[in-house]
């Protein structure tokens, strides 16, 4: 087998050989040569993977490769400078004199550097551009190559202070919402607007039945080379309308000239709840026929009365999740011709265990993708990259989040002590009783004591919801440069989404006859045909007016249409089981909508230097959109920034420093309302009488967007030739003609908020991190970062609109839109408590219980408490009105939903020369979240009350053993820990929202060449990683994490307003927890 | 090498024009054009000035009414004693305790803003067809325009029913309340366009406005006996001689176990806080129909059989078999009829204002017609009281119709499941509020509720 293998190789050297000769000769005749080289890291002498070699003013160049060799063939014979640029490290460049038909080695040694001034972005620039030439901030985030990653939100997770990644749950595939620098609209989106290579993207959500998937996640994370974040307007200015919540452009890997590169990434995971934070079902038997009927069903002897007894019964439904992931490219090509094709396979049964209820639904998404992009270069002044995406993502899941028909929710809400088999024994006979086994039952019932007709939750698990979604996104970049100064740019893309999403409940699904919710079978197709066209052009014009001047100008439009269709049909009631067609129910319904909008602009920006150490920045888009109708004005955005470097001034010395500068930046960006919120509209109101119409839209003619104007400046300073780096930004932000919901008199006629102009929002914030290279050895290696973002939010301003309530009429969520406070803040009811610790007014005095058990409207004595507890009391004797709340009754302000602080802590070590490991550690604060979707109901409701602290206080108060003074203690504990919702909402209802989390960790061992050699691989890397892997929290709820619902979950087609997706952050809805990961891969190269 | 220099500034400067016009161009020609987009998915105000628009103003006007009644039962009908809170939320829990004048509570609000979307729609359809009507449109149906009428007056009658006051207001133009005192001009205003659509009213509509004449009537009486709220009225029994001759006119029209129903479906119901009335009763089962009329599942709280017994002969009683279960088993369980105006009670005014002016012979009479619509054994004054048997046959045939917590206050019955301290149980004849909502939004509004 060796000998075979020596053979080839042997072969392939001779064939190698003699094709290099044959290759020489014809590069001398025509005029070209060869360069090669390689490139290595200063101080510990690692070859640099990746790294872009270019010939200066040529579109020549090729990217090292894992042993930071690089090789550049037909480079016109002379002299050229070479030049690298590469994140992490500093420019370097040479020049070099080459003859025809010779090859010139050229070797470079790249200094790892914590500052990156010298970085070249794009993003909001209108052309490349060193950072240090731009006012404001452009982050970029080179995704790490062995962090435990599965999606592009994660990838943006954790990694940029003011770039927050907020997690929905642990259910697989849950969409991420990004957040950058908070919020700058209250009810327009606050997600950033997102490009990849140049085309806008539909980065919107999928969401069924409170399940949802992120689109930005069909893009495979593998397939990404870089992203760059505008975090706001004076940054983002030239995108104009849409783009006050900043710009995500991420740019995926392109092809590398020379021989087919194959990469191949075979991952698998496993997936745990972390059941530490789990509260069990608690149950308390109070009767003796009860007590013997749950001997009975649980096969627990030990069940005593007014003893809370528990069953983990969410927690038995957990698995260990499982997940395979294989991506694989193949790059390579010529100087005038490069490519790359690559493509993704992922397939994730998350640990919730939704089979084994007998369902439909499983907790499950696969995706599927495959990418190509072609460059291709006919001359040297003209390069013309066409790419192509196809994605095909699958999610099956079961009802979800906020969701009284969810197996999870009902799961949580379930009462040991109410679980029964009645429905097996309708005659009473059987001895035992309709058990089959521990929680059992032999035919029908409702075991688990899931609360009335919601169903139990092996029901509802036959509640089935798929999405299936088809993703096709492709464009044209054509670029001509016809002299060096002036280079022309055209993109033309589409981004195309067909998403089917399918809600499915059999006929007779009610096997156990407790749900009561169309049970005859349900249906309901919906479907979403989404297009995005961009069209950007644009003209970069640079030149040096003298050794001390320098311009470069930019003019260009873009337009951007989208059009969305969305179609279904639904109904309820199948003839007889075995059918699942929407035709064959007996109540149907057809739905239908259409979205178009068009925004577009065009733009100018000048850009001045001034001896390489000055630069000053000014620009400005006029925009145009549809939402105000073809004959309305455009707006005007402009911007301004500066940017000084005292460290490129010649002779620059201050002790340490290698690197500094000070920027600032001036900008404005928008956001328009909805499509048609300008005009009065009726919609249909068809029912049984026949097609008729209802008041919408209340419209408003003088509808203009809202404007975010910021200033942001900040300093990058390098120490020790920067290997220690530090970034400081501050920002301040005001957007005028807030567009908020006003409501007028629902009298009126026009029931729903009508978007209008008014007010201010208010924000600003300080963004710190740092970087450092510690430890830089050719065995060792230490990489550490740090970073926190700040963030206050104030609304400024309603111009005397009211307040705005978050999740509509429903009263449970208690965050509001109030003037004065941060927006979403939470306010509700607060019991009286004790004068003390200064606290002289709205507090109970000596001897008071905040209880008014004799209806005289103030706190009683002990002693009449006493009195009142004397014999056994259920604990609904203390929730019916008696509690004393403080003044405001339920508007006492409980604090605000948004983080004061965000950030993340990593590092990177390579030790023992072939070991790398990588960690991440998150963290928010200064948040509080609302956490009463679940414990209202555990603690208060009598539909759950079935957490250990309640059971416990019931107990005590329902004993006839218990003391009054027993009794007394339970019921201060029930007012200052359990008593929530109507009519005290908000009390007990928010929890600290603070976390830390250990949220990546990674461990590869790269194989030496050797070895991978021998299985015939160039290279070869083997990793261990985690995700989420420890907690730390003083959240009283699972997990500080968990979201009301995921990306898009909230968006409905067509509304004016999506105030409810904006303002859900910090609201746990039953979600489960985020999983920890653990992950197996390996990596090969060929 | 300078002539590279010259053949590239002149190559610059011609193509910044270049890009400079051609930008210009593509902005100014194309962009423009493009903004205009297409909106399938509503109108504008212009489309309801078409005479063509007439049935669909109409329709919109019923269709909304429909799903108004609908939100409106389910705040409503869980207050009195015909159901119970059985489900999660919480809200309803407050409604069931009797403490209604939450002005904060979800189902107040949502049904609130339901109703007056239908009010105005109402209004807005007799405004413009009867616009139409009087410019003599050809080929016009006026019985379109009874039906406005109807929608208006079934609007007006429920805001007086289950509120105690109420705003008027016209798009952003808001409108003062009318005053707790002052709420019985809404039966004012039903009935003036009542006397309007009987003008003209034929067919099926007839012993609808006719019908609905009388109850209107009826509950404008009731509402003045329970108003200024706080007492249980000494004379709780209605005689009003305008609501007798419209009894008698409409039942002389109504033929068989007349019936004049709102019905929703999935397109006009669940538009609120909720699904609806029957989503949340049937399907949900957030409340329950109370033990006194039905047997419950223990296991799901689903009503299982009615039990209610006739006072006179002891049995389950037809009457509340037929009219519960036409409500919890009908063949769309979340849409059940939502009946606004029946024969059955036309026979109970007429009874009741018998019994009013003493006239034994003619309360049994009335209510033996009534009995006889269910094959009942005719009462012949042993049993019950009169007055007892009254209140039993309104409760069993207007059951979930939203009469049931009126007939409560006037009879001075009290809900076992409302606290001491509620409104409802110190107060009778309060109502539901004038939402936070309406008050945040509308200036106009002046006074606090009297009902606290």
């Amino acid at each position: 087998m060796i000998s075979q293998v020596h053979r080839r190789a042997a072969l392939l050297t001779a064939f190698a050989l003699g094709a290099s000769a044959a290759q020489l000769a014809a590069q001398e005749a025509a005029g070209v040569a060869t360069i090669e080289g390689t490139v290595v890291e200063q101080g510990t002498g690692r070859p640099v993977d990746l790294a872009q070699v270019h010939v200066v003013g040529k579109n020549m160049g090729a990217s090292t490769n894992r042993d930071g060799f690089y090789r550049i063939t037909n480079v016109p014979a002379g002299t050229v400078e070479l030049r690298i640029r590469m994140v992490g490290f500093s420019p370097s460049s040479k020049t070099v004199t080459v003859a025809a038909g010779g090859t010139q080695t050229v070797n470079f040694n790249l200094a790892a550097s914590a500052v990156q001034l010298e970085a070249i972005v794009t993003t909001g620039t209108a052309g490349a551009t060193e950072v240090k030439r731009l006012g404001n901030t452009v982050a970029t985030i080179d995704p790490p190559k062995y962090a435990p990653i599965k999606t592009a939100s994660e990838l943006l997770q954790g990694r940029e202070p003011g770039v927050v990644g907020i997690s929905s749950s642990g259910l697989a595939g849950e969409g991420m919402k990004i957040r950058i620098r908070g919020n700058a609209s209250l009810t327009q989106s606050n997600e950033p607007i997102i490009f990849v290579d140049g085309i806008r993207i539909n980065s919107g959500g999928a969401s069924l039945n409170n399940a949802t998937l992120s689109h930005l996640d069909d893009i495979a994370p593998a397939s990404i080379e870089r992203v760059e974040i505008l975090k706001g307007a004076a940054a983002a200015t030239l995108y104009g309308t849409e783009a006050s919540n900043g710009v995500i452009q991420i740019f995926t890997k392109k092809g590398t000239a020379g021989a087919p590169k194959w990469d191949l990434n075979v991952n698998q995971d496993f997936s745990s709840y972390p059941t530490n934070r789990l509260d069990a079902n608690w149950g308390t038997p109070v009767r003796q026929g009860q007590l013997d009927s749950l001997k009975k069903l649980w096969g627990r002897n030990d069940l005593t009365l007014f003893k809370p007894f528990s069953l983990p019964l969410l927690e038995d439904h957990f698995e260990t999740g499982s997940a395979q992931t294989v991506n694989a490219s193949v790059t390579g090509g010529t100087s005038n011709l490069n490519y790359i094709v690559s493509g993704l396979y992922s397939r994730d049964d998350g640990p919730f265990n939704a089979e084994s209820l007998e369902g439909l639904a499983k907790d499950l998404v696969r995706r599927m993708s495959a990418r190509s992009a072609v460059s291709f270069f006919p001359t040297s002044t003209v390069r013309i990259t066409a790419q192509g995406a196809y994605a095909n993502t699958y999610a099956n899941r079961p009802e979800y989040g906020n969701n009284i028909y969810s197996p999870v929710t009902l799961l949580e809400f379930s009462k040991p002590d109410q679980g029964e088999c009645r429905n097996s024994d309708p005659a009473g006979t059987d001895p035992d009783q309709g058990v089959q086994s521990p929680g059992v039952c032999k035919f029908g019932g409702n075991p688990t004591g899931s609360p009335n007709a919601f169903g139990t939750p092996r029901e509802t698990a036959r509640k089935l919801n798929e999405i299936s979604t088809d993703r096709y996104i492709s464009s044209i970049d054509v670029g001509y440069t016809p002299i060096t100064s002036l280079n022309l740019t055209a993109v033309l893309g589409v981004d195309y989404t067909s998403q089917t999403s399918t809600h499915y409940q059999p006929f007779g699904y009610n096997i156990d006859n407790v749900i009561g919710q169309h049970v005859l079978g349900e249906k309901g197709i919906y479907d979403e045909n989404n297009r995005q066209l961009t069209l950007d052009v644009k003209a970069n014009w640079t030149r040096d007016f003298s050794s001390s001047f320098s311009s470069a100008f930019v003019a260009g439009l873009q337009g951007f249409l989208t059009k969305v269709k969305y179609p279904g049909s639904n109904g309820y009631d199948f003839p007889g089981p075995g059918i699942a067609v929407t035709n064959s129910l007996g109540k149907q319904f057809a739905n239908d909508g259409v979205l178009e909008t068009v925004n577009g602009g065009y733009f100018v920006q000048e850009q001045l230097g001034f001896k390489r150490f000055l630069y000053v920045t000014a620009g400005a888009r006029y925009d145009y959109s549809s939402a105000f109708g073809k004959s309305a004005d455009g707006v005007l955005y402009p911007k301004f920034s500066v940017s000084f470097v005292p460290s490129d001034i010649g002779g620059f010395k201050l002790a340490g420093i290698s690197s500094l500068r000070v920027r600032g930046a001036w900008g404005q960006s928008g956001r328009q309302p909805s499509a048609f919120a300008k005009f009065t509209t009726f919609a249909a109101q068809t029912g049984p009488a026949g097609a008729g119409l209802k008041p919408d839209n209340l419209g408003n003619a003088d509808l203009k967007p809202e404007v975010a104007t910021e200033i942001e400046g900040g300093l990058e300073l390098g120490l020790l030739n920067d290997r220690i780096g530090f970034d400081a930004t501050y920002w301040n932000r005001k957007v005028d003609d807030l567009l908020f919901g006003v409501q007028y008199p629902p009298s009126g006629g026009f029931t729903n908020a009508q978007l209008s102009n008014v007010g201010r929002l208010d924000a600003h914030g300080l963004e710190l991190s740092a970087r450092g290279f510690v430890i830089q050895t050719p065995t060792t290696s230490l990489d550490l970062r740090a970073s926190i973002a700040f963030l206050s939010q104030n609304v400024a301003s309603l111009g005397g609109a009211p307040e705005l309530k978050t999740g509509g009429s429903y009263a449970r969520i208690r965050g509001y839109i109030k003037q004065g406070y941060a927006p979403g803040e939470f306010f509700g009811a607060k019991a009286l408590r004790p004068c003390s610790g200064g606290r002289t007014t709205a507090c109970l005095q000596a001897g008071q219980v905040p209880y008014d058990f004799n209806g005289d409207k103030k706190p009683d004595t002990e002693a009449e408490a006493l009195a009142f507890l004397s014999k056994p009391r259920d604990y609904t004797a203390l929730f019916n009105g008696n509690v004393i709340m403080v003044e405001d009754g339920i508007n006492s302000d409980l604090g605000k939903p948004t983080p004061d602080y965000t950030g993340a802590f990593s590092g990177t070590l390579t030790f023992a020369k072939n070991w790398q490991m990588g960690a991440l550690f998150e963290f928010k604060g200064g948040n509080y979240t609302y956490w009463c979707l679940i414990c209202g109901f555990r603690n208060a409701s009598p539909r759950g009350t079935n957490s250990k602290a309640f059971q416990e206080v019931n107990a005590t108060l329902l004993n006839p053993a218990s003391t009054p003074q027993q009794r007394l203690e339970a019921s201060k504990t029930w007012v200052y820990s359990l008593a929530s919702l109507t009519p005290y909402q908000g009390l007990n209802e928010v929890s600290d929202g603070d976390f830390l989390r250990f949220r990546e960790l990674n461990i590869t061992w790269n194989a030496p060449r050797s070895f991978a050699g021998k299985m015939g691989a160039r290279s070869l890397a083997f990793t261990v990683s985690g995700r989420n892997l420890v907690l730390w929290t003083k959240y009283q709820g699972v997990d500080p994490e968990v979201a009301y619902v995921g990306q898009g979950g909230q968006l409905v087609q067509g509304a004016t307003t999506q105030v409810d997706e904006n303002f859900v952050e910090s609201i746990d809805g039953f979600g489960l927890p985020l999983p920890r990961r653990i992950g197996f891969s390996i990596r090969l190269g060929y | 090498m300078q002539t590279r220099r010259i053949v590239a500034h002149v190559v610059a400067r011609r193509a910044r024009q270049t890009m400079i016009l051609g930008l210009a161009a593509l902005a100014l020609a194309g962009c423009k054009g493009m903004l205009d987009v297409d909106n399938p998915n509503n109108v504008t105000p212009g489309a309801l000035e078409e005479p063509k628009a007439a049935a669909a103003i109409v329709n919109g006007a019923i269709n909304t009414g429909a799903n108004a009644l609908s939100s409106l039962l389910n705040a409503y009908t869980i207050i009195s004693d015909e159901t119970f809170q059985s489900g999660s939320r919480d809200d309803y829990r407050l409604l069931d305790t009797g403490a209604i004048d939450v002005n904060t509570n979800e189902y107040l609000q949502a049904s609130y803003l339901v109703a007056m979307r239908a009010r105005w729609m109402a209004e807005q359809a007799i405004a413009q067809v009867g616009k139409f009507v009087s410019d003599g449109v050809p080929g016009l149906d006026k019985q379109l325009l009874v039906k406005a009428y109807l929608m208006g007056a079934i609007s007006y009658d429920h805001m007086g029913d289950m509120f105690d006051d109420v705003a008027i207001s016209d798009r952003m133009d808001a409108g003062k309340n009318l005053g707790e005192q002052n709420m019985v001009q809404v039966y004012d205003s039903a009935l003036k366009w009542l006397d309007a659509a009987a003008a003209i009213a034929t067919g099926d509509n007839r012993p609808a406005v006719l019908g609905m004449r009388a109850r209107v009537r009826f509950d404008k009486a009731v509402w003045q006996k329970l108003n200024p709220p706080g007492t249980t009225p000494a004379q709780p029994l209605v005689n009003d001689a305008q609501a007798v001759a419209d009894a008698n006119a409409a039942v002389a029209v109504m033929s068989g176990d007349y019936r004049f129903d709102l019905i929703t479906d999935s397109n006009n119901s669940g538009d609120d806080a909720s699904g609806g009335v029957g989503f949340e009763m049937n399907s949900r089962v957030e409340h329950t129909p109370d033990s006194s009329l039905t047997t419950i599942d223990p296991t799901n709280k689903k009503p299982v059989a009615v039990i209610a017994k006739d006072p006179v002969t002891g049995l389950v009683d037809a009457a509340a078999v037929k009219n519960v279960n036409r409500f919890i088993k009908p063949t769309d369980l979340d849409n059940p009829p939502l009946t606004v105006v029946s024969k059955r009670e036309m026979y109970l005014i007429l009874a009741e204002a018998a019994l009013a002016a003493a006239n034994n012979a003619g309360f049994d009479t009335n209510i033996n017609l009534l009995r006889a619509l269910d094959g009942k054994a005719p009462y012949a004054g042993t049993g019950p009281t009169r007055l007892q048997l009254l209140q039993w046959e309104r409760k069993v045939n207007l059951v979930f119709q939203g009469r049931r917590l009126l007939d409560m206050y006037r009879f001075g019955v009290k809900d076992p499941r409302w606290v001491s301290s509620s409104v409802t149980f110190r107060k009778p004849g309060c109502l539901l509020p004038i939402p936070l909502i309406e008050r945040e939004a509308n200036t106009e509004i002046q006074g606090d509720p009297v009902c606290k």
